[in-house]
Formats: structure tokens, C-alpha cells, sequence
């Protein structure tokens, strides 16, 4: 008999494959977050799942929750208006960085300024993917995009500062740290109160591909590379992740 | 049944509690914020000030979804922030009140003077094919009544139901009854008891269904005749006959009060529903000559009148929010000249 | 010489054919062949593509071996 992945019991299995390109980070975390809620024992009657637009914006609708796919953007008012509608909801956002903190930048700002009880998973490629690779919020410095094809000459949003300037969970991963995302990502849904978690995903087809990458286990090992663990700071530094309390 | 001095926008404050109001988020707006003053204070609603308009419709979504009867309240500025999000309560099918106390426009305009530049914006302002119902009470009685009216008519519908107003109305302050109205139930399973998906994307049986051009009609479809079938219970318009006269006026809110005071002159017809259009303004129609339609605006609903009849209708725009009751004389009788 | 631990399971009416788990596996296990994967039997059991797969298509099934613990 074979295993059964009990945590995919989280997904409309019936759904997959998923519609991302080959190689996408964005099943990863869709695994992550299934693997922290089983070990939290969700109940599908007591969560909900919200998203942006996207290729992540399409995660929401892979859950066994009722979910939610919003406008450009706005996960994080109607997040809001869920969880503050129905306090005994577990209330959880996926979505990209081009939703959360470009378009949506507003509201991420003010949603942790409220410090309302929701969950954010930010998959974070630095990059517009489903448009056709143009240059997000998080794309790095000197990085060559779409749009950007003399390298990016503005630096990355700084959601770290955003999000701990009002004190708010912030945890910082990569898909390659597969473990270190599962525990960020179990630590913020336990935490009362705003809880962030940015985890560094790879776009191949889009990204990588532009920046010489061969396929995306490349990408994965350049975060192996470029970042390591730092659990126990209240800053983390660009080539650090870790979990900010 | 009490008797009460209320102002225009308490009076939507008051029936939208009444009317089991449960959360509702806004955005400060002069001529709409009493009605999130006056909230403020009821202990049964939960009241959030956003950071702007679009947050605040997107947080009603959220927590109309999540099972509580939602309200927002704005003026034009913010109801032009909000129609993507309205867009996307009709594709998902979620019950929500907007109100929108209509200033002069386009942009800031004149703040805040009253005007009826949103009527169009009501039933075009987000993109793609929806068929919304809007109410246009004139007076303050009428607008504690047909905030009723909204909040059950969304319901039924499962669509954004649009309670407009104006600086004029919304400020003015009248006796009114305290009475209590019939409440529709809600019929949306609140979310947290299933999996369903609430998408933006054309669906069929709460999966997205993008590449198929045959659901994306069906549900377009589904989305006309839901909102014809639930409009029919709310026929309202007001028709006050004169047989000797062969020109019918046409007005709506603050306008339609102005309406009154030439009576004596024209026949006068004031949809309450202004969208979908009440289709008896077809056979009212047939009798008179002419028609003017006197509005705020360069002649937004005459437009869709004269689509709906297949005839001229003269326009009466009053623009810049003055109201001069001499003018609008002299302007009528140049109109009944014409002919 | 690795010893065979590990039973792999593709699913590949799932697989993309992405080919991290070429790369992530530590015993050179599989292959793409005619856009196709596939694995040849020497599985340790580690996991590794189990977790990496984003398309959650690889099931990895340990065999009960007494000598050697797995994980």
C-alpha cells in the first residue's frame, strides 16, 4: 500500500495538476501551508483561505476551505472584513508580492497598523510571472526584468521594516529552506495578531530564465546560497532569514 | 410607532440597524459621513474606518462572505474607487448595501454641492456585463424605507444593491415614522461550513472556468434574469397624472421635489428604482407628447429612457449644484414652447 | 553501495517534468527520458524530492528495513 500524504487531504486533489509552469515554487508553498495546518489540527469548518491576483492568487482556489479569489490587491481588506465579521475564523492570505505590496501596498501597511488576527503567506518571486516577467516591489537592484532591461535601478521594497515597524509577526523564508518555511509558517499561525511570512520563491520561466538560470533547481540553490538562518535577531539583514517576534 | 426629526443620512444609519445591519466599513466623505457618525455609536454593528474607499468595500465583501449583513456609505469620489471591487461582489454573488450621496463631479468638483453625476456610473462603472438594482428615495421617509428595501433586495438578488442619495437629500432633515419593515433572511451560507471557492474569475460550480465561452454566457445569463425576477418585487415610481397637459416630467430625487412645484403644468413621473429601469414608464409614456427628463447631469438617465421608449425626450440639465426654481420655470415654459 | 530503502510512487498524470527532482536527489535516481521521468530503483528514502516536487507527484514509501533506520 502506499503512503498517503495526509496533509494533501488540504487540497481538492481532483484540481491538480496545478495550472503553474514547471519548476514553480508556488506548489511548495501550497505544501507548506497544508503541512502547517494539519500539524495544527485546521478544521475545514473553521478556515478560510483568501487571494490576491496572480499565479498565486490561483492557490486559494487549490484548498479544501472555502476560499476566496479577490480583486488585484485587496486579499487583505476582504481578510479583514472575514476575520473581524466571524472572530472564530482561522483566516489565511496567499498571495505574490506584486498583490501585497505593490498594488496592494496600502493595505498592507494599514492592515498591520490594526494588528487584525490574519495570516499572511507572501509568495515572493520578484517578479510579475503571469504578465510576462515585469519588475515587482521586490525585485533586487540591478536585476534584469521585462521592464527592466538595463537592470533594475530601484531597490526592493523593505517589508521587513513595514511590517515590524508596528510590531507585527514577521518571518522571512525561501522554498529551498523547506523546513525553516514550515516552521515560520507554523509559528505565524499560532501568533495572535498580524503575522507576516515572506518566503522567497523561484520563477523559472519568467525570472530565471532572464537572469542565466539553466532550470529551477539553480534558483533553488542560489537561496542555499545567499541566505542563511538567523532565528534570533530583531533585524534580519538581506542575505538572512529568520523569524521576527 | 415613534415620530422622529431625522436627517437624511441618520435616517439611512437607523433603518440599516433596523434592517439587522451588521458590519460595516467606510471611509470618511463629506456628504456621506454622518451615516458613519451615526454608526459609530449602535453597539449591535461593527464599524471599521478604513484607509480608503477601495479597503472599504473590499472589507464588506470579506465580511459579507463571512456572514454578517454589510453596509459602506460614500460619495462619488469614492463609489469611482470602488467599481472594481462592485464588479467583483456581482461576479461572486455576495449581498452588500452601497450608498452613495451623490456631490458634483467629475473629481472633487464642487464640494459639496448636490448633483446626479453617478446615475450611469451605478449601472456602467465597472467593466463587463452586470445588471445592478439601484434605488433614488427622495425624501427622508423614503429613505429609511427603501434602505429596507436594499438591504432585502440584496439578499434576494445576491448582488450589491445601490441606495443613491444626494448632498441635498441626504442633509435635508424631516419628521419621519419609526416603523419596522419585513427583513429578508439571508441565503448565503456564511463561509467556514464548505469548500466552496468565491472567485472573480468566471466560475461554474465554484471552479474556475476561463476558456469556455458557453459558461461564461450562461452565467452573464443567470446574472439578467436573477436580477429582472428579484426587481419585479420592488416596482417603485410615483406617478402623479394630468390630463391636461400633453408633456410628462421626468425627475428623481432632490430633482423630483423641485417636480412638484409645476404640477399643475406637466404630468409627472419619479422612478424610485431607477435601475432596472421600471418598465411601466413604456405605457405612462404613450400618453403624453413630450417628454422632458429634468436631472442633475447633462442628461444621463434621459438617455437610457429614450433607449428604452424609441423617442425624443427633451433634457433639463441643472448643473453646479444651484437649484433656482425661477430658472427651471422659465427653462420649462421654453421647452413647452418649442414643440 | 546505497541499499534500496525506498519505494518511489510517480504520479504522472501530476508531473511536470521539472526536473528538480533529478537534481535534488542525492543517489542520482532519476532521469527525464522521452519528457518523461523516471526512476531507477536506487531510492534511499531521504525525502528530498518528496518535499521539493511542486506538483506533489512523487510518493515515497519506505521500506521497513530493519538494519538500517529510516527517516
Amino acid at each position: 500500500m502506499t503512503k498517503e500524504l495526509t496533509y494533501l487531504n488540504y487540497l481538492k486533489q481532483e484540481l491538480l495538476p496545478t495550472q503553474w509552469c514547471p519548476g514553480c515554487g508556488n506548489g511548495i508553498i501550497l505544501k507548506i501551508a497544508c503541512m502547517a495546518m494539519e500539524k495544527l489540527d485546521f478544521q475545514q469548518k473553521d478556515t478560510v483561505m483568501v487571494s490576491g491576483i496572480g499565479c498565486s492568487g490561483r492557490s486559494a482556489g487549490f484548498f479544501d476551505l472555502d476560499s476566496v479569489h479577490t480583486v488585484h490587491g485587496r486579499a487583505l481588506p476582504v481578510a479583514e472584513g472575514i476575520k473581524l465579521a466571524n472572530e472564530k475564523l482561522n483566516v489565511m492570505v496567499i498571495s505574490g508580492d506584486g498583490d501585497l505590496f505593490g498594488i496592494g501596498g496600502n493595505h498592507l501597511l494599514h492592515a498591520s497598523r490594526r494588528n487584525t488576527d490574519i495570516t499572511v503567506i507572501c509568495i515572493s518571486n520578484a517578479i510579475y510571472g503571469m504578465t510576462g516577467g515585469q519588475c515587482s516591489p521586490t525585485t533586487e537592484l540591478t536585476s534584469k526584468t521585462l521592464t527592466t532591461p538595463r537592470g533594475n535601478v530601484d531597490s526592493p521594497i523593505n517589508v521587513q521594516a513595514l511590517v515590524t515597524a508596528h510590531n507585527c509577526f514577521y518571518a522571512r523564508s525561501t522554498t529551498f529552506h523547506f523546513n525553516h518555511a514550515l516552521k515560520c509558517v507554523f509559528e505565524a499561525l499560532q501568533y495572535k495578531g498580524f503575522s507576516f511570512v515572506e518566503i522567497k520563491s523561484q520563477c523559472i520561466t519568467n525570472d530565471g530564465r532572464r537572469r542565466g538560470f539553466k532550470n529551477s533547481y539553480e534558483m533553488l540553490m542560489s537561496y542555499r546560497e545567499n541566505y542563511k538562518i538567523n532565528n534570533d535577531t530583531n533585524k534580519l539583514e538581506h542575505n538572512e532569514i529568520g523569524i521576527i517576534r | 410607532m415613534t415620530k422622529r426629526l431625522l436627517q437624511g443620512n441618520q435616517a439611512v444609519a437607523l433603518a440599516a440597524v433596523k434592517a439587522g445591519l451588521d458590519f460595516y466599513a467606510g471611509y470618511p466623505i463629506t456628504p456621506a459621513s454622518e451615516i458613519l457618525h451615526e454608526l459609530v455609536n449602535k453597539k449591535t454593528v461593527k464599524v471599521l474606518q478604513m484607509e480608503d474607499e477601495i479597503a472599504s468595500i473590499n472589507a464588506i465583501i470579506g465580511s459579507s462572505l463571512a456572514g454578517a449583513k454589510s453596509m459602506t456609505a460614500t460619495s462619488g469620489p469614492g463609489f469611482s474607487l470602488m467599481q472594481e471591487s462592485i464588479g467583483l461582489a456581482h461576479m461572486m454573488e455576495i449581498p452588500l448595501v452601497i450608498v452613495n450621496v451623490q456631490r458634483v463631479g467629475p473629481s472633487t468638483g464642487m464640494p459639496t454641492f448636490p448633483a446626479q453625476g453617478d446615475i450611469l456610473q451605478c449601472k456602467y462603472g465597472s467593466h463587463g456585463d452586470y445588471f445592478p438594482i439601484v434605488f433614488y428615495p427622495n425624501s427622508v421617509a423614503e429613505l429609511y424605507e427603501f434602505t429596507f428595501n436594499a438591504f432585502n433586495a440584496s439578499e434576494e438578488s445576491l448582488s450589491p444593491v445601490i441606495l443613491l442619495s444626494d448632498s441635498y437629500v441626504g442633509h435635508l432633515y424631516e419628521t419621519i415614522e419609526e416603523t419596522d419593515y419585513p427583513i429578508s433572511k439571508r441565503t448565503l451560507a456564511p463561509l467556514g461550513t464548505s469548500n466552496r471557492h468565491f472567485t472573480g474569475l468566471t466560475h461554474a460550480d465554484s471552479k474556475p472556468a476561463t476558456s469556455d465561452p458557453e459558461v461564461h454566457k450562461k452565467f452573464i445569463k443567470h446574472l439578467e434574469a436573477k436580477q429582472k425576477k428579484v426587481s419585479k418585487k420592488y416596482n417603485n415610481y410615483e406617478y402623479i397624472e394630468n390630463k391636461d397637459s400633453d408633456t410628462l416630467l421626468i425627475a428623481y430625487g432632490a430633482m423630483s421635489r423641485v417636480a412638484y412645484d409645476f404640477k399643475e403644468d406637466f404630468a409627472i413621473y419619479r422612478p424610485v428604482r431607477i435601475f432596472p429601469i421600471v418598465e411601466k414608464i413604456k405605457a405612462i409614456a404613450k400618453k403624453y407628447k413630450e417628454i422632458v427628463v429634468m436631472e442633475m447631469n447633462t442628461g444621463q438617465y434621459a438617455n437610457e429612457v429614450e433607449r428604452l421608449l424609441h423617442r425624443e425626450v427633451k433634457l433639463l440639465p441643472i448643473l453646479g449644484g444651484k437649484i433656482d426654481l425661477k430658472e427651471i420655470a422659465s427653462k420649462l415654459r421654453r421647452i413647452k414652447k418649442k414643440k | 553501495m546505497a541499499k534500496k530503502q525506498g519505494i518511489v510512487n510517480i504520479n504522472h498524470n501530476r508531473c511536470k517534468v521539472c526536473g528538480i527532482c533529478v537534481s535534488v536527489c542525492p543517489v542520482q535516481n532519476y532521469k527525464i527520458e522521452h519528457r518523461k521521468l523516471r526512476e531507477f530503483g536506487k531510492c534511499i528514502a531521504c525525502l528530498q524530492c518528496e518535499r521539493y516536487c511542486p506538483d506533489m507527484a512523487l510518493i515515497i514509501d519506505t521500506k521497513n528495513d530493519e538494519k538500517t533506520p529510516t527517516g
